[in-house]
């Protein structure tokens, strides 16, 4: 024995770490559905007691146990791995919802769409040709024409605003991103302070964690963690957090159609590969000028091809000059009636150059366009059809990667997460070594009571 | 061994059960809607048969239409020029008669004044209108094909309709073609024959009967070309029809939804999904709290 109260110092440290171990239970418990909790661990070592008393000559005695340290149980690969997947979540996220919104301003297949109304645009040049006479009829014909341009220019509308909105909504999550990166460098100070002090900030950890978590699903992020337990971070090769400082990303929407994201301090433009941001500026500086080009090249078809036979018609007047454009066009955006023609029905050119002011017979080719091949029909089944293609595979991805990081965030739930049963499990444990401790201590006490009173009392 | 966690059972349920009940929807979609393809990405390939199909049920709905339209036209031209030909018949009985010597000049005036009087009929079957055109006027936008002097007022203008993809059907003939060329028109033989009956009986006999057979026979030729016509208009007309009901049987084999089929994918759906519940409710509730004092 070190020393004659050697077994009460014993005995309170035996008390306190199963204490310890016994809150560190209920912490792990208390956590049990926070978000990146990882649970923690009590790491006991026993004590030794040293060697030299008069009545123990070389034997060694332990003094006791003593908590050497509270782990947080993570493995940083599975980490790391689920910011990679969480990256192209925010990616795949991303396209799949822009695409459903593109396909929303389709509106196909069924009676609503531009198939349907350019199927009634061309069945009214049809009705025109059994009655060229009837100014009705050819001011049906006119009224079809518009709904198509309607549509033409309601489609424009519609899938220019995804660009406008994925832009707002990237720069809302810069604006996040830069109040995730300070916190961050914060918390680097504050975790190195504790580990310099020699305490292990688990709760902070965590917390970088799922922050560097929230960054990573907006753009993919590389991190390295120093000796002193401060994790650097880097976009594309530029850094973000270093330390305790933190740059800021501003982004740039200078040039229409090509916005980027820059550094604050030093204008560099930044490419992250992965992410939500950059998911939403592919959207609106690919995805939605493509889908517009494709519409603008549609209604610039359909006015070339309208205005051409158009342009081999007479009106009912039959001047010898032939008539002016039916459409006019420079994109899906303005599409619209010629300005000669709009409200004229008599202006349109039913009949062919020549014939006799009721002939119809401009009319019937022009009806007969709907299945010209190379036509504007043909063209825009097309394009709706790769646009399944394309939407298909974005939601295909999406799908895909949901799965990919549940599995990930399972991966790490079975390293980092709290099972109730094994916490009950060593509660009991813990639970009974304390109460064994204590029955301990109260022997010590006994042994020592009949020490101190019981001695010299011997014969009484 | 992977350790299991009740989060991670509660999350694996939890999207195991919004998979089940996002099927459900997606079976509950095409139920309510009637339709498998809700929207281009359901299935780019049907997507496109279906859209060729509905185009292709447009345009031959739009060709009915039109053959209807046709069958009009040529249904007047036919009964127009029916009534002229027998009027044509009426005239040569009676020119026939009037070179007979027997009848008198009164009898001969008798027989101009119905003459006469038959070419006006004539005029008017000439006028013969549909749709408020006049069927033997052309594409000219004259409201009448004859003056009442038997002057034309039309053009040679053909009249077609769209009947079926390519096809298109003349569906009139001009004044010209069914009643002869200005000056040698039935109208001015008729005028002349009335004169000649009153003036030159002889003449009525020999040349005008000849003249009157040529134009009976030209009124004959164009009766005949409007029959084949119709005839072939007709048979245009089943196929169109046969078509319809083949294209709708397509649209709906790639539009629509296999009602049996659906229904049953829906109610297996239910099932996992109750299964997957009660298998939650099972899983779940129990840890090792139950069973420690």
């Amino acid at each position: 024995m070190a020393s004659t109260f050697g077994g009460l110092s014993l005995a309170s440290s035996a008390l306190a770490a199963q204490r310890r171990a016994i809150d560190t239970i209920g912490q792990n418990v208390a956590n049990i559905n926070t978000d990146g909790y990882s649970r923690q661990r009590v790491d006991m070592a026993s004590l030794n007691g040293g060697s030299t008393g008069i009545h123990t000559g070389t034997i060694q005695f332990g003094s006791g146990v003593d908590v050497a340290a509270q782990t947080r149980i993570v493995d940083t690969f599975i980490i790391e791995r689920a910011g990679r997947e969480r990256a192209a979540k925010g990616s795949a996220d991303t396209q799949a919802s822009a695409f459903r919104r593109i396909e929303a301003a389709f509106n196909e297949p069924g009676g609503n769409g531009l198939a349907a109304q350019l199927e009634g645009f061309w069945s009214a040049w049809d009705a025109v040709v059994d009655r060229p006479e009837d100014l009705g009829g050819r001011a049906a014909l006119l009224q079809k024409a518009s709904a198509v341009t309607d549509s033409f220019r309601q489609m424009h509308r519609q899938i220019s605003v995804i660009a406008q909105e994925s832009i707002q909504q990237a720069s809302a999550h810069v604006d996040d991103i830069n109040v995730v990166a300070k916190r961050v460098a914060e918390l680097n100070g504050s975790i190195a302070a504790s580990i310099d002090a020699g305490v292990t900030p688990n709760e902070l950890l965590d917390e970088r964690d799922r922050l560097v978590g929230r960054l990573s699903e907006r753009l993919n992020v590389t991190t390295r963690t120093d000796d002193r337990g401060m994790m650097n971070i880097s976009v594309g090769g530029n850094s973000l957090v270093n330390g305790v400082r933190s740059s800021s990303i501003s982004l740039d929407t200078s040039t229409p159609g090509s916005a980027v994201l820059r550094l604050s301090a030093t204008n560099t433009i930044v490419q992250p590969t992965a992410g939500s941001i950059p998911a939403l500026l592919h959207v609106a500086n690919t995805v939605v000028p493509d889908h517009l080009a494709r519409l603008d090249q549609l209604a610039l078809s359909l006015t070339s091809t309208v205005n051409t036979q158009h342009a081999l018609g007479q009106d009912l007047a039959a001047l010898p000059a032939g008539v002016g454009a039916f459409f006019s066009a420079t994109g899906a955006a303005d599409l619209s009636l010629d300005a000669g023609i709009k409200g004229r029905p008599d202006l349109v050119g039913a009949a062919t150059l020549g014939a006799g002011r009721y002939d119809g017979s401009n009319a019937a080719a022009m009806a007969q366009l709907s299945g010209l091949a190379g036509g504007p029909d043909e063209i825009y089944r097309s394009m709706v059809a790769q646009l399944g293609i394309d939407a298909g595979s974005a939601y295909g991805r999406a799908e895909l990667q949901d799965r990919i990081v549940a599995q990930v965030d399972n991966e790490r739930m079975a390293v980092s997460g709290v099972s109730l049963d094994e916490e009950m499990t060593n509660l009991v444990a813990f639970q009974q070594a304390y109460q064994a401790a204590a029955r301990f201590m109260t022997a010590v006490d006994e042994m020592l009571e009949r020490l101190i009173s019981g001695t010299g009392q011997v014969g009484r | 061994m992977t350790r299991i966690t009740q989060q991670m059972l509660g999350r694996s349920t939890l999207s195991n059960l919004q998979q089940s009940l996002s099927r459900t929807e997606k079976l509950q979609e095409q139920l309510s809607t009637g339709r498998a393809l809700n929207r281009p990405s359901d299935s780019p390939t049907g997507l496109i048969t279906a859209m060729q199909t509905r185009s292709s049920l447009a345009s031959t709905r739009t060709q009915m239409r039109a053959a209807d339209n046709a069958q009009g036209w040529l249904d007047s031209a036919d009964s127009a020029l029916q009534s002229a030909a027998s009027m044509v018949g009426r005239v040569r009985d009676l020119v026939v008669q009037g070179a007979n010597a027997s009848v008198g000049p009164t009898g001969r005036e008798n027989i101009a004044r119905e003459i006469e009087s038959i070419r006006d009929g004539l005029i008017d079957v000439a006028n013969s209108s549909f749709g408020g055109r006049p069927i033997f006027g052309g594409t000219s936008d004259s409201p009448r094909a004859y003056d009442a002097t038997g002057a034309f007022l039309g053009d040679g203008g053909a009249v077609t309709r769209t009947v079926a993809d390519g096809v298109m059907l003349p569906v009139n003939v001009t004044g010209p073609e069914a009643f002869g060329p200005a000056g040698s028109s039935l109208f001015d033989l008729l005028t002349t024959i009335a004169a000649d009956m009153r003036t030159d009986p002889t003449n009525v006999a020999t040349n005008n009967l000849t003249d009157l057979d040529a134009g009976r026979d030209r009124l004959l030729a164009s009766l005949g070309e409007i029959g084949a016509r119709s005839n072939r208009l007709t048979s245009i007309t089943e196929r169109a029809t046969s078509l319809e009901l083949n294209l709708t049987q397509r649209l709906s084999e790639a539009e629509s939804v296999d009602l049996p089929e659906t229904i049953m994918e829906l109610q297996m759906q239910e099932v996992a999904y109750q299964a997957a519940l009660s298998a939650t409710s099972r899983v779940i509730q129990p840890s090792l709290l139950d069973f420690l004092r």
